[in-house]
C-alpha cells in the first residue's frame, strides 16, 4: 500500500502548489512562523478551500493546548524523603 | 538584549558556575543546593516519563547517583538542569527498554495517510466543543493516558517540549539530538497524540454520551 509519508524535516520548502499532505507535513512550521512568504501563502490557500485540513489544523492546536495543560495540571509532588535519604547516603559513597 | 536582562542572565550563569564548583569539590551545601533546586522537577519528568512512582523514585535515584559519579566529566556548556533531565530522560528510557512494553505501537501507524494524490485516506473528523471548566481534569487525565500511549522517544521529546516546557534546544540538549531532529520528532508526537485522541473527541461520540 502507498498511501503513507513521513512528514519533511522542518528545512525543506514546500511545493507552490499544496496537497493536504504537505499541510500535515509542514504544519508545525507553520504555526511557529518559519514557512517563507510565498509557501505560508500557498499553505493558507489551500486552508481557504479545504475545510477538512482546517479541521485538520485546529485540532493540532488544541492537541498541543491540552498536552500543555497536562503539565499545568499534574501535581508536582516533592520527591519522597526516602529517597532524598537514599541519596544523601549514596552520595558519601561515590568516590 | 537590555543591560539589566544581561546583568540577571550574567549572574545565574555565575550563581550556577559557583554550584557546579561546589558539586566537584563535593560540598555537602552544594548537593543540597542542587538536589531542592532540580529534585522536584526530575521527578516529575521521571513519573511523566514512567507513569508508576515506585519507579520513577528509583530513576531519580539512580540519575542523581549517576550525576555525582560524572560530575567531574559534565562540561558546563549547559545548564545543570538540562544535564540532569539528560541523565534522568536515560534511566527513564533504560526502564522501559527493559520492560519491553508489547502493546507499544510504532508512530508511523499513527500518522495521517495519504493517497498518491496528496488527498488523506481519511478526511478529518468533527471534533467537539471545548468543554467548560469542570471537566479539565477529566480531560487532562485522558490526554495524560493518550501521552503514555505514544512510543517512548516520542513520549520523550512531547513530555519536555510540551509538558515541561523546554525550548527546542534544551529539549536538544537533554535527548542529546540536534534541535532539527527534535522538531521533526515532535511534530510526529504531536500527530501521533492527535490520532489517539481522534476517536475520544469527535463529536459524535459526546451525543452518544448525552
Amino acid at each position: 500500500m502507498n498511501n503513507h509519508i513521513t512528514p519533511q524535516p522542518a528545512h525543506v520548502t514546500p511545493a507552490d502548489d499544496m496537497t493536504c499532505r504537505d499541510v500535515a507535513a509542514f504544519l508545525m512550521a507553520y504555526l511557529d512562523g518559519e514557512l517563507a512568504v510565498e509557501p505560508r501563502r500557498a499553505f493558507d490557500d489551500h486552508l481557504a478551500q479545504c475545510s477538512s485540513c482546517v479541521r485538520y489544523v485546529e485540532h493540532y492546536r488544541r492537541t498541543v493546548a491540552m498536552a500543555q495543560a497536562t503539565g499545568q495540571s499534574i501535581d508536582d509532588v516533592p520527591v519522597p524523603s526516602g529517597v532524598l535519604r537514599a541519596i544523601r547516603q549514596a552520595r558519601s559513597h561515590v568516590a | 538584549m537590555t543591560e539589566a536582562r544581561q546583568s540577571v542572565t550574567d549572574s545565574l550563569a555565575l550563581e550556577e558556575q559557583q554550584l557546579l564548583a561546589g558539586l566537584r569539590l563535593r560540598d555537602e551545601r552544594a548537593f543540597e543546593q542542587f538536589e531542592s533546586m532540580v529534585a522536584t522537577q526530575m521527578y516529575a519528568t521521571a513519573r511523566r516519563m514512567l507513569r508508576d512512582d515506585a519507579d520513577a523514585q528509583d530513576a531519580v535515584q539512580e540519575a542523581f547517583i549517576g550525576a555525582y559519579k560524572s560530575i567531574a566529566n559534565f562540561d558546563g556548556r549547559s545548564k545543570l538542569s538540562t544535564w540532569m533531565t539528560r541523565i534522568v530522560i536515560n534511566k527513564c528510557l533504560m526502564r522501559l527498554r527493559s520492560k519491553r512494553r508489547s502493546h507499544e505501537v510504532s508512530v508511523e501507524t499513527l500518522l495521517p495517510r495519504f493517497k498518491d494524490d496528496g488527498h488523506p485516506v481519511e478526511w478529518t473528523s468533527h471534533w467537539r466543543d471545548e468543554e467548560p471548566g469542570d471537566s479539565r481534569e477529566r480531560t487532562a487525565s485522558l490526554v495524560r493516558a493518550m501521552i503514555d500511549e505514544l512510543p517512548d522517544h516520542y513520549r520523550a521529546v512531547l513530555v519536555l517540549r510540551d509538558v515541561q516546557g523546554l525550548s527546542t534546544e534544551e529539549t536538544a540538549e537533554a535527548l542529546g539530538d540536534s534541535p532539527n531532529a527534535v522538531k521533526v520528532r515532535l511534530h510526529r508526537a504531536r500527530q501521533a497524540l492527535r490520532t489517539l485522541l481522534d476517536p475520544h473527541m469527535r463529536r459524535e461520540r459526546v451525543k452518544d454520551s448525552e
